[in-house]
């Protein structure tokens, strides 16, 4: 693949920054209506079978590390804790979950739908309504009933599998108006019983994951999964959906797809609206981009920090930030894990790495006083995570594979993922200090709060406690603390009222006319479940203002 | 790969039922793919003596690419290499030994014992320390993999066909796979 940038065009009328899901879907959508479109990727853009080999080259100890196959250019790093890589201290973090916000995300052309696990669990009609009926948190400016056909159109797009069996589904005893495209998956044999002893047990619902992944068939011109458990870092035959799977069927369509090209400054003219964009490629060299329209979809962190890198005379605090509200409101699902030893097996690692989950724990009146969560027994395979301990026991020969057949059997992982309050405090800044090209790095306080702590120390903890009872644990398990899930949202909160809000109901900036910021950013409230089916049903809502405001104008 | 017709239904179930016999019949090889071998580390007398030893401490079958390359990283790390393999040799062979369990116990505590557990640990995870910068000389090949690929996937690598880990049992830890 080229190192270059391939310049050479410098104007589309939609202009879209970022070739993660989000601009992806948004591309597609406006090409099918006729526009013209052209994408920018800070960073490259690599093969599958790159990903695999970094992925199979790693060493046994760090193979649990989901960047590590992904390693940042210089020009456009991500975050790579203690690596010695460019993205080693890209991301600043500080306050009192500092390190529960140490994002894991990718600059290469396709996001990072590259290494997400597929999970795509609908938002419930009472997560989009957390301050009406529990006084806390902000309403979405409009009602599930409004999300739901997106959900589906993201359904569709990403190929997303889910069962049929409306007991199953999620969210429960909400009307879905379509199928799921494909079956779910089935489960690896431990997590049969899990959801067995589950039931038996405590009564609870452990039920299959929604997931872009394709089941049983092919789907998209992907194959059926195959089972390889390497969903994370990377599917090795494309099998789940990520977005460089349809940069091709983008270009083939008309996109022109610029890579290795750094957006550090959005333009305004004199009615402040978006004029263009400007890149730096890999020799720092400077290049403008013109539109009509502008989408900013190139990350969670990503966007706000370019919205306040752009800060002009009409504009001081940054583009689109009239409200004040670009860069805070940063939100996750902080996640506290716990890593459990068993007292029979449990053998995880057969199918995707996370498969099903405990949702209908999400829900209920007590998020009147604290956070919800849902609960989860994640399917990876245990070798990589046993074998070095098991080493270290001085065992040998047929002792020595008994144990480590055991260990492998009966480890495993479960998870606690909680939602968050928008707090402004939790707010994205730029750095004093500067990457490769001398750009500001992205510094993040976070806190997840009283109401997510009161969750773990009330509801949470004693809950993951009593699963692993349940499960049959040596020793009670223990978490090292809240942790990133990765899910970054609220940096460009969507809002009815632009002096609390950065975007409207349709994503579009309040303070821009011609500028859109779909995605997690724009997410209200965070729930529990992974935010990607989200973000993509409003790349889709997003999708169709664009077309609507550049046909006719309203 | 489209839609499939009932007739091709069954020809993909015979063409299936094919394969997965194929993997039961192979089921107590070496799953996966060999490393290459070097012709010039194959006449190399420390890579045979080394290759003979790791053959009694692990009861394994072992690839011989992947035995070459962590000779070469061992060569590295211990200068004393072939003496002390020909030293552990010796004491396996005073012991007429045929598996790690007939000599290991007279191997002296020392520097010894510990190359001899720092091979063990290499064939297991496919490279010498636990860090995150070690280098890798084995993957699908690495012991830990192997020891459970009967039942699990090796990450990666598809376990067979699409959603053809439905319904397997979640089988007892014994009985070892052989490999």
């Amino acid at each position: 693949m080229s190192t270059s940038s391939n310049s050479g065009a410098s104007n589309a009328e939609v202009v879209i920054v970022g070739t993660g899901v989000v601009a992806a879907v948004v591309a597609e959508q406006l090409l099918d209506a006729g526009l013209s479109v052209l994408m920018l990727e800070a960073g490259p853009r690599v093969s599958r079978a790159e990903i695999v080999e970094n992925y199979r080259n790693l060493p046994l100890g760090n193979k649990g590390n989901a960047i590590a196959s992904y390693p940042s250019k210089p020009w456009a790093p991500h975050p790579e804790p203690k690596s010695g890589r460019p993205g080693d201290d890209y991301l600043q973090v500080s306050g009192p979950n500092g390190i529960g916000y140490l994002q894991s995300y990718v600059r290469y052309a396709g996001g990072s739908t590259w290494h997400w696990a597929g999970t795509c669990w609908r938002l419930t009609p009472e997560d989009m309504r957390l301050n009406s009926l529990y006084g806390v948190g902000r309403d979405w400016p409009f009602p599930y009933e409004e999300l739901e056909p997106y959900y589906v159109m993201a359904e569709y797009k990403l190929g997303i599998c889910g069962p049929s069996d409306a007991a199953e589904q999620w969210p429960q005893g909400v009307k879905r108006s379509k199928p799921y495209p494909m079956p779910e998956l089935p489960f690896s044999p431990g997590e049969e019983k899990f959801t067995k002893v589950m039931r038996e047990k405590l009564g609870l619902r452990n039920v299959h994951v929604a997931q872009a992944r394709n089941s049983g068939m092919p789907y998209d011109s992907r194959p059926a999964c195959c089972g390889n458990n390497n969903c994370v870092p990377v599917c090795p035959v494309g099998a789940k959906y990520d977005a460089a799977t349809s940069l091709g069927r983008l270009e083939a369509k008309g996109a022109t797809i610029l890579h290795n090209a750094v957006v550090y400054k959005v333009e305004t003219n004199a009615n402040n609206e978006i004029a263009a964009v400007n890149y730096l490629d890999p020799n720092k060299d400077s290049h403008r981009i013109t539109g009509k329209t502008f989408v900013l979809a190139c990350n969670g962190i990503e966007t706000p920090k370019l919205l306040l890198m752009s800060a002009d005379e009409r504009n001081p605090n940054g583009l689109a930030n009239s409200s004040d509200q670009v860069g805070r409101n940063m939100m996750d699902h902080p996640q506290l894990a716990y890593k459990i030893k068993l007292k029979e097996p449990y053998w995880t690692g057969l199918g995707p790495v996370v498969n099903s989950g405990i949702m209908e724990t999400s829900q209920g009146d007590y998020r009147s006083r604290h956070a919800a969560a849902y609960f989860r027994f994640n399917n990876f395979a245990q070798n990589r995570f046993v074998t070095f301990d098991t080493l270290k026991q001085g065992l040998i020969g047929r002792e020595l594979d008994e144990q480590l057949r055991h260990n492998t059997a009966t480890s495993g992982m479960i998870v606690a993922a909680h939602e968050v309050l928008p707090d402004p405090e939790n707010r994205l800044t730029l750095s004093d200090k500067k990457d490769w090209l001398g750009l500001p790095k992205p510094a993040v306080h976070f806190d997840v709060g009283e109401y997510t702590r009161r969750s773990a120390r009330e509801f949470s903890e004693p809950m993951i406690q009593r699963i692993a009872d349940a499960m049959g644990v040596e020793e009670a398990p223990t978490s090292p603390g809240f942790r990133p899930s990765k899910h970054i949202m609220g940096g460009t909160i969507m809002g009815k009222d632009s002096s609390n809000a950065v975007v409207d109901d349709v994503c579009r900036a309040y303070d821009h006319a011609n500028l859109f910021l779909p995605g997690g950013g724009a997410m209200p409230s965070t729930a529990t479940g992974n935010s990607t089916i989200t973000m993509v049903a409003l790349a889709f809502r997003a999708s169709e203002a664009i077309i609507r405001q550049m046909k006719t104008g309203a | 790969m489209s839609q499939m017709n009932p007739k091709d239904g069954v020809q993909s179930q015979s063409r299936r039922n094919f394969l997965r016999a194929g993997a039961i019949l192979g089921a107590d090889s070496l799953l996966g793919v060999s490393l290459p071998v070097s012709a010039a580390l194959a006449n190399e007398p420390g890579v045979a003596s080394f290759m003979k030893l790791s053959r009694l401490l692990v009861n394994h079958h072992l690839d011989e690419g992947v035995g070459q390359r962590m000779w070469v990283l061992l060569k590295d790390k211990h200068s004393n290499l072939n003496q002390n393999v020909a030293d552990i040799l010796k004491i396996a062979t005073q012991k007429q030994a045929k598996i790690v369990e007939d000599f290991f116990a007279d191997i002296p505590v020392g520097e010894l014992q510990d190359l001899a557990y720092q091979i063990i640990f290499g064939w297991y995870a496919g490279c010498l320390d636990t860090s995150a910068q070690a280098e890798s000389f084995a993957f699908e090949q690495a012991l830990t993999f192997q020891n459970t690929a009967d039942v699990i996937t090796i990450p990666s690598y598809g376990v067979s066909g699409p959603n053809d880990w439905a319904d397997r049992p979640n089988v007892p830890v014994l009985p070892l796979r052989k490999f």
